[in-house]
């Protein structure tokens, strides 16, 4: 993690911080391959939009464990990555080869009504 | 050109990268907006588990909002997930009703986006992830509830505001027995309770604006850490009361922890990025690094601690300091009325007393070295693995008064009556049988040995910097001096520039200054220096598996 080199920085006695934080609010995505990042306690993206046969790379990026679940049931996380607890920096990339509108959340931070830790993947035929 | 390169390359050193918080926004409900959608009041209408329905689950699926679901005697294996708001969850007997996760469940409880939910007097054992969780909720309310051996959390409130756990106690979670994080403000209470064998008794995240009163943490890497992170939305942590609690013996044992709680362990209260907290009235003893400390945090952004008031605590048998500020810290942070045996850097009760300007004299930042080093050692895993499993068990807590003839009470408005009155605290007495054992340990400019590796990287990445810094000014000086082509108004233009402007003045001089130190020797002093202890810093991380 590049953020990570702020460490270095710091140790090294080179004490002068200036910050001027920018945040976007792109919590939609698309394309053929995507990643999508599952915070503390949220996914990055909570619509992502890929086309038949794109992947999605859920990827670790909060101190406590997630994943990514369909609410029904067709795919998870765990197919790959083979433990429902990814840490910061696992990786677990999935291929989407079936059309649909699928329900994901994290089993632990969201439910499959779509409550919490959730969103909506879909995947769109043709294009 | 490239002089304005190099010269750039340099000055960007000296500050801080920055990265944006992560998009999203934090729920209403955790942001002020007190809407609910829950009843204030029992329908007077009870499900009994498992006279009438089976599970707790079943029982919760077909309660409606009000309703109180009254638990008997039992181990129960499942976990309860409530999405009905309003609802007064109940054993009848704290000790002896159970939910067991067996290691293989994530949560015992978890309220999703319901308004208003309490949770009383039960157990919930062996979650791999939570022992009860709210998230998203307004109102949620925890007494005397006990959380022991959850693989993240014990109690745990997300994004959720209006809050109170009471009278409860938590052990045994990697993370923290008791975990407030991502609002503001929270409007949340955590009072009489107990956490004990976690990676910290309390951690709140990004959680402002709440109150930490009259509780037990022991027993952990760390008593009580609010702190800020760019992990969760709504930083930074501001507001946060700690008053009146007993913190002791955390930082000794073998305790189940994450990375960072590995690292930051032997600390009593330890604020880092936070803004605006009391910390006041405390008893806190027996750490070996400190009773209270006050530091930045790095993530994504720097978040620098500020405005924090320490006052009037007992503090008490430390390994660093009683008290220490570790910079880089903000204007504002103030100690006072602690009588402290010694604190870090020296005389800060002089230097940072909390009247007049409180500006940040002096800080130290030799325990950031030392970080270095157990950051390393993490990457070496040379941290003592514990499994949350195998904390020791509590005997049997104490029951809610009346148990299940209490009055049944919705978690609606539960901060107007639980926020506490400041003024009737009362610093907690020495517990019978406990003594002050810690002694003051040996540092080097702050640079403690904890451990020997600790100690040894954290004096190179402490010491070089200052050493490589003094002599270039030492020899940049001693040449200015020697001279003849200087005028002396360009000299003492220089010279002044050195002296006064850290880092940036020397640089500037060796770059054009038009020193006549060789070209090869400018540069050995400045980027062989820097290059050397780049490298070793870069596989210091490599190998601590910060990169
Ligand atoms: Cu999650």
């Amino acid at each position: 993690m590049k953020s990570r080199a702020l460490v270095a920085a710091v140790i090294g006695g080179v004490l002068l911080g200036a910050c001027g934080g920018s945040s976007g609010s792109d919590e939609s995505v698309e394309g053929e391959s995507v990643t999508v990042e599952m915070y503390d306690n949220r996914f990055q993206y909570t619509e992502i939009r890929i086309p038949l046969g794109g992947t999605v790379d859920w990827l670790g990026s909060g101190r406590n464990p997630h994943n990514s679940v369909a609410a029904d049931g067709s795919w998870s996380t765990e197919d790959v990555f083979e433990s429902l607890e990814q840490l910061e920096g696992d990786s677990a990339v999935l291929r989407y080869d079936d059309a649909g509108e699928y329900v994901f959340f994290c089993t632990f931070h969201g439910n499959a009504q779509g409550d919490g830790m959730a969103g909506v993947l879909i995947v769109e035929e043709g294009g | 050109m490239k002089r304005l390169a190099l010269f750039a390359a340099a000055a960007a050193l000296l500050l801080a990268a920055c990265a944006g918080p992560p998009a999203g926004d934090a729920s209403p409900a955790a942001t002020g907006d007190t809407s609910t959608d829950a009843p204030s009041e029992w329908t007077g209408v009870t499900r009994n588990v498992p006279s009438e329905y089976p599970t707790i689950q079943s029982a919760v699926d077909a309660a409606n909002p009000g309703d109180l679901i009254l638990i008997d005697r039992g181990v129960y294996k499942e976990t309860v997930s409530v999405t009905t708001p309003g609802l007064v969850i109940r054993g009848v007997d704290r000790n002896e009703v159970v939910i067991d996760g067996e290691f293989e469940r994530p949560n015992g409880f978890e309220v999703l986006f319901a308004d208003g939910v309490a949770v009383e007097n039960l157990t919930s054992v062996n979650h791999t992830i939570n022992g009860f969780f709210w998230t998203g909720v307004r109102g949620y309310r925890g007494s005397y509830l006990t959380a022991v051996n959850n693989g993240d959390y014990g109690i745990y409130a997300f994004d959720s505001g209006d809050g109170l756990f009471e009278h409860s106690y938590g052990s045994g979670s990697p993370d923290a027995s008791f975990y407030i994080g991502q609002c503001n403000p929270c409007d949340a209470v955590i009072s009489e309770s107990i956490g004990e064998y976690s990676g910290l008794g309390y951690s709140g995240t990004n959680a402002s604006h709440l109150y930490l009163v009259n509780n037990v943490f022991r027993f952990n890497g760390t008593g009580v850490a609010p702190n800020t992170l760019d992990s969760e939305l709504i930083p930074p942590t501001r507001d946060v009361v700690v008053a009146g609690n007993l913190i002791y013996d955390n930082g000794y044992q073998d305790f189940p922890h994450k990375d960072s709680q590995w690292l930051t362990q032997g600390f009593g209260v330890l604020l880092v990025g936070v803004d605006g907290a009391t910390v006041t009235m405390n008893r806190i003893f027996n750490h070996p690094n400190g009773a209270i400390a006050v530091a930045p945090n790095v993530d994504a952004n720097f978040w620098m601690s500020s405005d924090n008031e320490v006052v009037d605590n007992v503090v008490e048998g430390s390994g660093l300091g009683d008290l220490a500020l570790a910079g880089p810290s903000l204007p504002g942070n103030c100690f006072e009325g602690n009588d402290p045996a010694h604190t870090m850097p020296p005389m800060l009760e002089t230097s940072q007393g909390c009247g007049g300007l409180r500006w940040p004299a002096l800080f130290e930042v030799g325990s950031f070295a030392s970080l270095f080093g157990r950051v390393v050692e993490n990457g070496l895993d040379l941290d003592t693995d514990v499994f949350y499993g195998d904390m020791p068990l509590p005997g049997p807590q104490p029951q809610m008064p009346q148990g299940a003839d209490a009055p049944v009470i919705p978690a609606v408005n539960v901060f107007a009556g639980a926020q506490p009155n400041l003024g009737s605290i009362e610093t907690p007495r020495m517990p019978a049988g406990e003594e002050v054992t810690q002694q003051k340990g040996i540092n080097i400019m702050g640079v403690t040995f904890a451990s020997t590796l600790g100690g040894i990287l954290g004096l190179y990445a402490y010491v070089l910097p200052m050493v490589l810094y003094a002599s270039w000014v030492v020899i940049a000086v001693w040449e200015i001096v020697k001279r003849d082509d200087l005028g002396r108004g360009a000299g003492l233009g220089w010279m002044a520039a050195i002296l006064v402007i850290p880092f940036l003045g020397v640089i500037a001089y060796y770059i054009f200054g038009r020193s006549q130190v060789p070209v090869a020797y400018r540069w050995m002093l400045l980027a062989g220096g820097i290059g050397a202890y780049l490298v070793i810093l870069a596989i210091g991380m490599i190998v601590g598996g910060v990169v």
